[in-house]
């Protein structure tokens, strides 16, 4: 793989910007990292792109709590339009809640989705990637 | 001359003879269309004569009878009190009536009765007529058990028995009725009529339902109502009206079976007391249940975010060699640590408000949830910097009244931030309702189309938490949207802008 396309949806600008360090960290093959600040920027840029593969992101992490579209909303969305191939695309709930509800909403939801959990640290995230990578499934 | 004055007298007499026998026949063809037996009775007591229309009522060959003595027709004790009455008749010349069961085994279920005549001109005999009671006497017998019955069924009846006429007149009681009005004297209660006995404020109900009953609106009727017992004491009763008609159809009496509901009602009132408390508390704990909720959302996402975050930082911090970078990543490292520390404090003040809310109660009167806001803005009311104006058509609210202030408070203090000197902020605080909502409404006179913006994102709808929002406002919206409710907010053109709060009349 030359290149891994990544996007992130979170309002949270600090997150945002040490998830971006971590991403830049990463040793093996460049990133290409995208950022949104809620749901429905995102939305709109996963619809512009319904038809381009090459353009859609791979691996999507998308924290919870966001203005005008949460991101239940948001999956909520991309299932409904189809706006993802989810058999190529890995998807992550990226959030700081630690509640039962939040988790157990990520398990019952279509499709179940993996789940991490605000910190993240180099080893989680770049084992997910490398999970991808190899295409190997380590979370659910 | 002789003969023909003897033929005269002959052919007189003969005329004389066929008149009688014409008379006899007459009386015969009038006997014999009668159901009695006649008999023509000696002061000795001997029959003389007897017709009837049916002779096997005779139950001998009326032969037999003639000039045949009671005393050896009958048993003793019988043709004695017969001819006890047959002496009297004729020494008072007057008849008398005796009803009596027969005297023989084979007849012992017929009754009959007898009654004596005087014959004007004769004081050695007179007439007796005796008529076959049985049907009747049965009846009567029959009559008389149904009577008996009632008699018992009204006044041995464990419930309070009242009968009376078509006016509503006492006409008779029974005793459990005396006992649950407390009266010892029948005639205390026998002077009075019903309306004296209800309390006037039932006197209208009570009424219609004797006329729905009286016209045949209702078999019967049943009806609460608030009874003076003895000595203007006032007792709950539960009155069942029903009446006795005649064979027309129209009422002679009515009926009315009365039970003392005291006990009821008070048991009644201590539930109901019961029941509102537990509902007080269902809605406390509802409410509390919510604010935990809140808190819990507050605490596992909003107060997580920023101590996340400190942590990746320090982890980065850890691994960066550029100064720069250093530099930038410490003043982040500030940034998450105020965030944080400003929730957190943010969090134990609205934790202590919270718990120190004594105010949680179901009910809110408006009015009073008010006078609190203009207290809390009285500087600027004195200054002229606002005017309040209140149109309260709904006065009580289903909503705890803490949180409406919270509301109120931030939409005022919204709309203080745009005054410019010479413009008073206006405020029209209103309170209405439709079917199913109470609506909760204030409009301002703001010409800037962004005063109530931010109170748009923070409570138009369910967006989560942003650090900068006051926190009571947060779980004041989030009760709104618990129970059910929803918040409008939008601009009308050259007035201002309005909100509308919308909480449904039941939870």
């Amino acid at each position: 793989m030359n290149k891994l396309r990544i996007t992130l949806v979170d309002d949270d600008s600090i997150f945002c910007f040490l998830f971006k360090k971590l991403i830049e960290q990463y040793p093996n093959f460049s990133i290409d990292l995208e950022i949104f600040p809620d749901g429905y920027s995102a939305a709109e840029s996963l619809r512009n792109n319904k038809n381009i593969p090459q353009n859609q992101p791979q691996l999507l992490f998308i924290d919870i709590n966001m203005p005008l579209m949460n991101g239940w909303e948001l999956l909520e969305t991309i299932y409904n339009e189809e706006l993802l191939n989810n058999e190529q695309v890995k998807m992550y709930i990226i959030s700081s809640s630690i509640s039962k509800a939040d988790l157990d909403h990520s398990k019952i939801g279509i499709p179940p989705i993996s789940y991490l959990t605000k910190p993240i640290t180099f080893g989680t995230l770049f084992r997910e990637i490398e999970a991808y990578n190899s295409n190997l499934p380590t979370l659910n | 001359m002789g003969f023909s004055f003897r033929t005269m007298k002959t052919h007189q007499m003969f005329d004389e003879i066929n008149e009688l026998k014409e008379r006899i026949k007459d009386f015969n063809s009038l006997v014999s269309s009668i159901d009695d037996i006649i008999f023509e009775v000696s002061d000795q007591g001997v029959i003389l004569n007897c017709w009837t229309a049916n002779p096997e009522q005779l139950f001998y060959d009326k032969n037999f009878l003639i000039n045949k003595s009671v005393k050896e027709l009958f048993p003793t004790e019988f043709s004695n009190t017969i001819m006890y009455i047959i002496e009297k008749s004729i020494r008072k010349r007057t008849g008398y009536v005796l009803k009596y069961k027969s005297p023989f085994d084979e007849d012992h279920d017929h009754w009959y009765k007898l009654k004596t005549k005087i014959i004007s001109n004769k004081f050695d005999r007179l007439t007796v007529v005796i008529t076959n009671i049985t049907r009747e006497q049965k009846l009567l017998s029959k009559i008389q058990i149904k009577e008996e019955k009632f008699n018992r069924a009204f006044q041995n009846s464990s419930i309070g028995m009242l009968l009376l006429s078509k006016s509503l007149k006492v006409i008779e009681y029974s005793m459990e009725l005396q006992h649950i009005l407390g009266y010892n004297e029948p005639e205390e209660m026998l002077k009075k009529e019903v309306p004296e006995f209800i309390l006037e404020s039932h006197h209208e109900n009570v009424q219609v339902a004797f006329d729905e009953v009286k016209h045949g609106i209702r078999e019967k009727a049943m009806i609460e109502a608030e009874c003076y017992a003895r000595g203007n004491k006032v007792i709950w009763c539960l009155i069942n009206i029903s009446s006795v008609r005649d064979k027309h159809g129209k009422v002679v009496y009515f009926l009315c079976q009365i039970q003392d509901l005291s006990l009821f009602k008070s048991n009644e009132t201590k539930l109901n007391h019961q029941n509102e408390l537990l509902e007080k508390i269902n809605y406390e704990l509802k409410v509390k249940i919510n604010q935990l909720e809140t808190f819990n959302q507050i605490l596992a996402h909003n107060l997580r975010t920023p101590i996340s975050n400190i942590e990746m930082i320090i982890n980065q911090l850890e691994i960066e060699t550029s100064h720069e970078q250093q530099k930038n990543l410490i003043e982040l490292l500030r940034i998450s640590n105020k965030k944080f520390l400003n929730l957190f404090d943010n969090l134990i003040e609205t934790i202590d408000v919270q718990n120190s809310n004594k105010n949680l109660s179901q009910t809110t009167q408006i009015e009073e949830v008010f006078n609190k806001v203009k207290l809390f803005f009285t500087e600027e009311i004195s200054t002229n910097k606002l005017q309040i104006i209140e149109d309260f058509k709904t006065k009580v609210i289903s909503f705890p009244g803490d949180y409406i202030f919270s509301i109120f408070k931030y939409l005022i203090s919204s709309s203080l931030k745009t005054y410019v000197p010479g413009k008073v902020i206006e405020i029209i605080a209103s309170t209405n309702e439709n079917e199913n909502d109470i609506l909760i409404s204030m409009e301002n006179n703001c010409s800037s189309q962004h005063c109530f913006e931010i109170a748009s994102e923070v409570l138009n709808s369910n967006e989560p938490m942003d650090e900068n929002i006051q926190m009571e406002l947060h779980i004041a919206k989030q009760q709104i949207y618990f129970f059910g409710g929803n918040i409008k907010i939008f601009r009308i053109a050259d007035v201002g802008n309005k909100i509308i709060i919308s909480l449904p009349k039941s939870f």
